[in-house]
């Protein structure tokens, strides 16, 4: 069973170079490629759009690259292509 | 949390947020891979029609599958046991289980033998080389097993016999069972008057010598 399991930090591995949803701990959300990530899940992301929400309006920002500190993410979506706006 | 495995659960995050989805692994830090899963977030929504009320709102998302943090994991609860779907997928690369039916070759009288190995057992040793090899001399145990015993119907019922005597079909009778022959016209016995024999009745003939007795029932085919 723990064999044949795939840990969580392995699935990450897996997404690298593919397009990931980073939900963040406050109401900020990421969508980018994933470039690398390292043991604290601090990531580089690339072609990134940003989503905040701020109570009922929406922000949306872009950027090129970006180093994410993995203190304030939550949850990872592989292949997610972000909120529907 | 290992029993926790393939359950459906419904995490608190620490930031109020609720994901609830079908726990697939962890680790050490309880960094969770969660499929199928859910976000609920509990908001104040300040209601247009209703002024300065706030009006709890509540939005889900479907997110799929999720790699969760195990930092923002703030409780656990259970939400549901592992849905049949995946348990049935898991089971499916494997046998099926097993049936109260079994399998078994219907043999018609000769046991199933593979043909190879009919000759080595019906070639005897060569004369005086003693016996055979011990292969086979060992029982034919897949074949012999996979056959099964032969069984065999019950014998057809004997006809019935035709008239009130006689042996049935098939019965010889032992040797110094035979009439003995009767004694020549003429002669009688020593110190019997001599009398011809009672005629016969009809359709008697008489036995001659190393002849069977009249038998009753029909000749045996």
């Amino acid at each position: 069973m723990a064999t044949t399991q795939l840990l969580p930090l392995e699935l990450i591995d897996k997404c690298v170079g593919s397009r990931i949803w980073v939900l963040m701990k406050s109401d900020k959300e990421f969508v980018g490629t994933l470039l690398g990530f390292d043991d604290f899940v601090n990531m580089v992301l690339e072609d990134v759009t940003e989503f905040e929400t701020k109570g009922t309006t929406k922000e949306v920002n872009k950027f090129n690259q970006i180093l994410l500190n993995g203190n304030n993410i939550c949850m990872l979506v592989p292949g997610g292509e972000g909120p529907a706006i | 949390m290992m029993s926790l495995i393939n359950h459906r659960l419904r995490l608190t995050l620490a930031d109020t947020r609720i994901v609830a989805g079908q726990m697939l692994a962890f680790d050490k830090h309880m960094n969770l891979v969660l499929s199928d899963c859910e976000e609920f977030r509990t908001i104040k929504a300040k209601s247009k029609t209703q002024g300065t009320k706030n009006k709890m709102q509540q939005i889900k998302r479907t997110l799929g599958l999720v790699i969760l943090r195990g930092e923002s994991v703030v409780s656990i609860s259970v939400e549901g046991p592992p849905p049949t779907p995946v348990g049935a997928s898991r089971h499916s690369k494997g046998t099926l289980p097993t049936g109260p039916g079994v399998g078994r070759p219907a043999g018609r009288g000769m046991p199933v033998a593979p043909p190879a190995a009919l000759p080595s057992g019906l070639t005897g040793p060569v004369r005086g080389m003693g016996g055979p090899a011990a292969g086979i001399m060992q029982p034919r145990g897949s074949a012999a097993i996979a056959a099964g015993p032969i069984s065999f119907s019950r014998p057809p019922p004997m006809p019935p016999m035709s008239g009130a005597y006689g042996p049935p079909p098939g019965f010889h009778p032992p040797p110094g069972a035979r009439p003995p022959p009767p004694l020549p016209a003429g002669m009688g016995r020593p110190g019997f008057p001599s009398h011809p024999p009672p005629p016969p009745p009809p359709n008697f003939r008489p036995p001659y010598p190393g002849s069977r007795p009249p038998q009753g029932g029909p000749p045996p085919s």
